[in-house]
């Protein structure tokens, strides 16, 4: 019995933030509730609080912490020492797994005392855990030591391998925050040499993944990695999955791959946010700050201030004074504060001694200063110029990066929008080949029919079937040569642009890419649908543009086009579910229209979707602003248009947009 | 037997009045035409009994082929139109859908119409 309670606590302390199941709960709850107003005031009630508790862990964390209390109260006024324990330790983990590290230390450091007037050594264990993990967290790294090592002390009176195996993680991913790589690696293969169990083991996985990827062992440090998210779904634990994704995607960033980082990071932000882990969301921002460093430094900054707030919940002025007066306040080991103390006058020492030294270094240097003034001129003058040199190299060189990295992402913003051409490319292609497949089979039948009349000599219904024949041969053409325009279409855009310009249809290569921007939203979202309507001129005849890159422009603002209607249409659904009151209709409609203006042409494309906010509008044709999601959007798009109308055409690209009701974009061609 | 098909390219009119003619001419088959979901929808509101066959497009724009198959199928049940999707795309999702709202039958374009006129004899 005690080794399964064990085994339990084991899970959730393993740093763990285990969400339990909520299915099925509300009646347990329900049933609890009843046999605490029945049970008589001991220790049963305590127990019964605890399990209530238990039950709320996920659905109510306010109703969890209510219960841990009044079982924390009864149990005091019981002298109930276990129930003390239980209650203090499974609230202090709950504050410790979302960063409210003063909560936990506040409920754990009492038990030291207790358990040294109530000597029990799981207690022990798990009192120490709880502290070396908090203090490690915290970054106050002798404290989580001695801690730790005291858990591994009354671990190994416990002898029951699980915890051994857990005690020298624990101690290894101390060792491992304080740099002392040689040590946590000696530590986490002790623990592994005891055995880890599946499912339970992530965090030690995931602590021996981040010791080899700090030690520069990137392939151990990736198979750990991999090992850990396996078993940490698998254990369900959030709080190190959310963790082993930033490392994964840190690692990943280190090697230069910055898709795969990307794609981690936005893992492990979904988790966090989703169970409110400050401190998991705060190296999050911080690992996409460091990505978006050498990519966009908008974006860089935006997360670094997103990192700096989330750092702000978890180590504020005000927690860190909460720290130091919990530790204070509880009176617990007044050697620690004497210690504490002594540490003090020796910093007060410390500081002095720097003082004088730094006293004694200015007047060394005014001497020096005054001394060699002139020749300290020439040298300064020397080394600002070697500086400014060194500095141009480098601006050159990161030049040439950046003009190398900007190519390369203009051919993959080519390629993902070749990508969604592609499904709606498949389809339009099907349609005329099943005409020109089934016309011609229709009319190797008429012929047959019509030698067969001719041989009974009736001439007029032989003419008559070959009038059908001649209709259907035109339609053969007629859809033949429709495939083959798409198919054209297709290589014209994925080519790179010829740089020429021709005589082109502007209405007919709109329409065309209507269609296709159409279809191929359909192909990956069977859900999605809008109104297309068209406006065209058709006086305009054919100008001269260059198609492929003109028809990247239009199917560029479509594609954004549909793109707002959809979302527009998902945020009234969100609504809808929200408000009672009803909506009025809406009619998700996308509008391609031309127009002759004697001495330009416009191209329009308009939308009835949320519109542009009025601050962002202005940015919208800046490389890589994106509103979409982290990885749908390479936020080249409009840029790359912008280019190309104006520095290709000689034309402009405009905006209008009023918030809620639209956005319209023209393209203005001069001719 | 009365056969609506629904789809937006125009010219299917004429391939299935061409593919059929023998049966057309016989009268053993009657085929009306929709061009979209929402005129198949009224059509058959008017013609409730008549149709005992329904051919539809899965892409087609405004209202989908499997939209117009739910609804179909929620609103004749008494007796139920045979309902078979043409599409371009015979990936498993459309297949799969098509099946959950009821569909009879799942075709992939181009079509075969000998196949087709086996379904029908069926």
């Amino acid at each position: 019995m005690k080794t399964i309670r064990l085994k339990f606590l084991l899970v959730i302390i393993l740093c763990a933030f285990t969400m339990k199941n909520s299915d099925g709960q509300t009646s347990r709850i329900d049933s609890i509730r009843h046999l605490i107003e029945t049970s008589l005031p001991d220790s049963n009630r305590v127990n019964l609080l605890l399990e209530l508790g238990d039950n709320y862990y996920s659905i109510d964390p306010e109703l969890f912490l209510k219960s841990k209390q009044d079982a924390l109260l009864f149990s005091q006024k019981l002298n109930y020492v276990n129930g003390e324990f239980r209650s203090r330790f499974d609230m202090a983990t709950y504050w410790w797994g979302i960063g409210e590290y003063p909560n936990a230390l506040k409920l754990m450091l009492p038990m030291i005392k207790l358990n040294e007037i109530n000597k029990n050594n799981w207690r022990s264990t798990f009192t120490y855990f709880s502290l070396a993990s908090t203090y490690r967290d915290i970054g106050i790294y002798p404290e989580a030591l001695k801690y730790a090592y005291l858990a591994q002390k009354y671990n190994k009176l416990l002898e029951t391998s699980d915890m051994t195996n857990m005690a020298n993680a624990v101690i290894a991913s101390v060792y491992y925050e304080m740099n002392n790589l040689d040590s946590a690696l000696l530590y986490i293969q002790k623990s592994r040499s005891y055995g880890w169990t599946k499912g339970s083991s992530g965090w030690q996985i995931y602590t021996a993944g981040r010791i080899y990827a700090k030690t520069n062992q990137v392939d151990s440090a990736f198979v750990f990695y991999y090992m850990a998210v396996d078993d940490l779904i698998r254990g369900n634990n959030k709080k190190d999955l959310a963790n082993t994704y930033n490392s994964l995607g840190s690692l990943f960033q280190k090697i230069g791959n910055l898709d795969s980082a990307l794609v981690y990071i936005q893992k492990g932000i979904e988790i966090a946010k989703k169970d409110s882990l400050s401190k998991e969301l705060y190296n999050s921002y911080l690992i996409l700050s460091v990505i978006y460093e050498k990519r966009n430094v908008d974006s860089a900054f935006y997360y670094l201030k997103s990192a700096l707030a989330a750092k702000e919940k978890l180590y504020g002025q005000e927690k860190v004074e909460q720290f130091v007066s919990y530790k204070f306040n509880e009176e617990l080991q007044e050697q620690e504060i004497k210690a504490t103390e002594q540490q003090f006058k020796n910093r007060i020492r410390i500081y002095g001694l720097l003082v004088l030294a730094g006293v004694f270094l200015m007047l060394v240097t005014i001497m020096i200063i005054r001394n060699n003034q002139k020749g300290k001129l020439t040298r300064m003058l020397q080394k600002q110029k070697e500086e400014i040199q060194n500095q141009n190299k480098q601006l050159n060189q990161t030049l040439t990066e950046l003009k190398s990295t900007q190519s390369q992402l203009i051919q993959s913003e080519k390629m993902a929008s070749l990508g969604e051409l592609t499904a709606g490319i498949a389809h339009e292609i099907q349609n005329p080949l099943n005409f020109v497949n089934n016309f011609s089979e229709v009319n190797t039948e008429l012929i047959d029919e019509m030698q067969q009349e001719m041989d009974k000599g009736n001439l007029i219904e032989a003419k008559a079937i070959s009038n059908d024949i001649k209709e259907n041969e035109q339609k053969i053409n007629h859809h033949g040569k429709r495939a083959d325009a798409i198919v054209k279409g297709m290589l014209q855009h994925s080519r790179s642009s010829s740089g020429v310009k021709e005589l082109t249809d502007i209405n007919k290569l709109a329409d065309e890419y209507l269609r296709l921007a159409y279809h191929g939203l359909r192909a990956k979202d069977k859900s999605f649908n809008a109104t297309m309507k068209t406006d065209f001129d058709e006086s305009i005849g054919k100008i001269d543009v260059i198609p492929q890159d003109i028809g990247r422009v239009i199917l560029n603002l479509i594609t954004n086009a549909f793109y707002a209607v959809q979302t527009h249409v998902e945020t009234r659904h969100a609504l809808s579910l929200q408000q009672t009151t009803q909506q009025p209709d809406y009619d998700p409609t996308v509008i391609v229209s031309t127009k002759n203006m004697g001495n330009n042409v416009i191209i329009s494309v308009r939308d009835n979707g949320p519109g542009i906010p009025a601050p962002i509008r202005d940015k919208i044709f800046q490389p890589f602003f994106t509103t979409k999601p982290s990885g749908q959007g390479t936020g080249l798009g409009l840029s790359m248009s912008y280019e190309i109308v104006t520095k290709g055409h000689g034309g402009e690209l405009k905006v209008v947009s009023r918030e809620g009701e639209g956005a319209e974009f023209t393209i203005i061609l001069p001719l | 037997m009365k056969i609506l098909v629904v789809d937006d390219e125009r010219d299917i009119q004429t391939l299935f009045e061409q593919r059929f003619r023998k049966e057309i001419r016989d009268k053993s088959l009657e085929f009306v035409f929709a061009f979209s979901g929402e005129e198949a929808l009224t059509y058959l509101q008017k013609n409730e009994h008549e149709v005992v066959i329904i051919l539809s497009d899965i892409n087609m724009p405004g209202m989908s082929g499997l939209e117009l198959l739910r609804h179909i199928k929620q609103i004749y049940q008494n007796p139920p139109p045979v309902v078979m999707m043409i599409t371009a795309y015979g990936d498993a999702e459309n297949f799969d859908t098509a099946k959950k709202y009821g569909a009879d039958d799942f075709l992939t374009k181009p079509v075969d119409f000998n196949l087709l006129k086996e379904k029908f004899k069926q």
